[in-house]
């Protein structure tokens, strides 16, 4: 009994110890704000457009960020929207044209990386409609 | 017993080079039982302590897409393998040596009542919590499979969760009745004389020390006449000190039209009703029409979250639906063959007939998840290594890795399917109706059923779909 209890508080410890030094879990300190809004808005399915706004730690907007875009259905295995930007921008707006392949729910990625080399990542939910009759949520919700 | 029907065990698997022996191997079910424990364990992790995004995801990818694919896959082309390869039943050996109680599981619960009840709240927790979309309450959700399995086998003598309780056993247990494979045994006569029955009461040495368990939902193979309730686990065939036990390969729905496979009995039928119908609610939960239907209840019935609206569409179109549509059914067709017979027995009859077209709707939308998406583990692999610092598949996951299907051809396939299971179901009511002796025009209502439930179903795939699951609708 004591040989299976100290085989799975063993593995139990090796697994926490793992989880805690993945990657996607070491926090940095945040040095930009990014907000998003779609364009229309709601977003409706099929062609549309996202509106990043990139503000740095003061509320300055910056221009010339890389930015790498990626859209998430909340269901596993349904092909995501992939964007990317390479500069541009103005007064710290970004255009970023982007097609809706299904309505529902999405998780939308934002990660900038700034003109000083440093980045930020922000995720957003929002629902995409089938039309103008459908519901949709209030607003879009920063996590 | 004549009438009881068997498959003859001219073509056992069992007896297969190979595959045969490793099946009947002491350790062959721990084999399968192993590496699933290990995805089980990576689930767990993964959903703890990965991204909060479910195709990111291992613990999601896994138990929504893959799990519900091959499941469909293996129903329908071998049996229940899911059960017999179940991780969560490996704590049974050591839960039986720390058994505390060792009763029975109480008389009263002994039929499919619980088991039907567990299964439509596992299906409304599905909906209500957006299980697919959280890769940390799947992973919660594997972590009580695990506990609940281990605390009731530590309870009752038999086990009692796969018979009484699984929800995901439950639906094998239904699906597996269109299954190829079927546990029986080689000769009848060998089984009359047996003095031990090892198969069913295990098998023990000389001091009473257990050698190999007996069948854990206590079936007895010379008597087994259809998958319900069978693992497929073969402690049976381990078991049986005759070599006797046979894994056959039947024809195609030869358990369903057999009119006295299954018990006569409410909680049987009726778990069959709600397995189809649940089908179509479940393909309905991914639908625009159900913000509508929500957002109706909510304005009209003040009903202002999301949980009393989902519980109401739930148990109106899970258990209200098919029990009143059922008995409906069941005294149309009595009253049209001028019987005299139980309600029961009515609606028992032509029940099976519905197993085909409900196994077809869950088969058209699981297949959907995993035809667009069987391959997307592999961006969820590579984001999962990468997360943990190896970089041997690629420096970044590639996540248009996504189908194994052009999309063009899903609708038109989940349709097909839709059109066979129909096909399935309508060919079992005419068999039973054949056996039972019973007019054509007393299996008019159960047709009309069949063709409502098809045609519904054919109208959902065609229904743009959507995926919920962030909580801004709710």
């Amino acid at each position: 009994m004591h040989k299976y209890i100290l085989l799975l508080l063993t593995g139990m410890l090796l697994l926490v110890g793992n989880g805690c030094a993945r990657e996607s879990r070491q926090t940095s300190l945040k040095n930009s704000q990014i907000n998003l809004t779609t364009v229309p808005y709601p977003p409706i399915l099929g062609e549309s457009r996202l509106v990043i706004q990139i503000l740095d730690i003061d509320g300055t907007p910056v221009d010339n960020a890389q930015l790498d875009i990626k859209g998430d259905m909340t269901h596993a295995g349904m092909v995501p929207i992939l964007a990317e930007l390479d500069g541009g921008g103005e007064e710290g707006y970004y255009n970023v044209p982007i097609e809706w392949t299904m309505g529902g729910d999405w998780i939308i990625s934002v990660r900038a990386t700034l003109p000083d080399g440093s980045t930020t990542e922000e995720r957003f939910d929002l629902r995409v409609t089938m039309g103008e009759d459908e519901l949709c949520g209030d607003e879009i919700k920063d996590e | 017993m004549s009438s009881v029907y068997r498959p003859a065990a001219a073509v056992d698997v069992l007896g297969w080079p190979g595959i045969g022996r490793l099946l009947r191997w002491k350790h062959g079910r721990l084999l399968g039982q192993l590496l699933l424990l290990l995805a089980a364990v990576l689930i767990i992790y993964d959903g703890i302590t990965g991204p909060q995004v479910a195709p990111e995801n291992l613990a999601t990818n896994i138990v929504w897409m893959h799990y519900r694919g091959f499941v469909m896959l293996a129903l329908l082309f071998a049996g229940n393998l899911f059960c017999m390869n179940c991780p969560f039943t490996l704590p049974r050996t050591v839960a039986r040596r720390w058994s505390i109680w060792g009763r029975r599981w109480p008389r009263i619960l002994r039929n499919k009542w619980p088991a039907l009840i567990i299964l439509c709240f596992y299906l409304y927790l599905y909906e209500w919590l957006d299980l697919w979309a959280s890769p940390w309450l799947t992973a919660w959700v594997v972590v009580f499979y695990f506990l609940a399995s281990f605390i009731l086998e530590l309870l009752f003598s038999e086990s009692p969760f796969c018979k009484y309780v699984c929800p995901l056993g439950t639906f094998n247990y239904v699906g597996s009745t269109v299954s190829p494979l079927q546990i029986t045994v080689s000769s009848q006569d060998v089984c009359h004389t047996c003095v031990g029955k090892e198969c069913v009461n295990g098998a023990r040495d000389e001091d009473g020390k257990w050698l190999m368990l007996g069948c854990g939902t206590e079936l007895f193979p010379p008597q087994v006449q259809s998958n319900i309730d069978c693992t497929l686990c073969l402690d049976c065939s381990r078991a049986c000190p005759h070599d006797n036990v046979a894994l056959a390969i039947r024809p195609v729905l030869n358990e369903l039209r057999q009119p006295r496979a299954w018990p006569r009995q409410w909680d049987l039928s009726l778990l069959v009703w709600v397995f189809s119908f649940a089908a179509l609610s479940n393909a309905f939960g991914m639908t625009p029409p159900v913000y509508r239907v929500e957002e109706l209840l909510r304005s009209n019935l003040r009903l202002n979250n999301v949980a009393g609206s989902l519980l109401l569409i739930f148990t109106l179109l899970n258990v209200i639906l098919p029990a009143a549509l059922g008995l409906i059914v069941a005294w149309s067709s009595r009253k049209l063959a001028r019987s005299k017979e139980p309600l029961r027995v009515s609606f028992s009859r032509y029940t099976p007939a519905l197993v085909p077209i409900g196994f077809g709707i869950w088969f058209a939308h699981y297949g959907f998840h995993f035809a667009t998406g069987a391959l997307a583990i592999i961006p969820a692999v590579q984001n999962f290594l990468i997360d943990h610092g190896l970089r041997i598949l690629s420096e970044t996951p590639n996540w248009r890795i996504s189908n194994i299907l052009p999309f063009s051809w899903l609708l038109p396939l989940q349709i097909l399917v839709v059109l066979i299971g129909f096909g399935g179901s309508y060919y079992v009511l005419s068999e039973i109706g054949r056996h039972e002796k019973e007019s054509l025009v007393a299996q008019l209502p159960w047709l009309l059923v069949l063709v409502g439930v098809a045609l519904a179903a054919i109208f959902l795939f065609n229904l743009p779909m959507e995926m919920r699951g962030t909580n801004l609708g709710h």
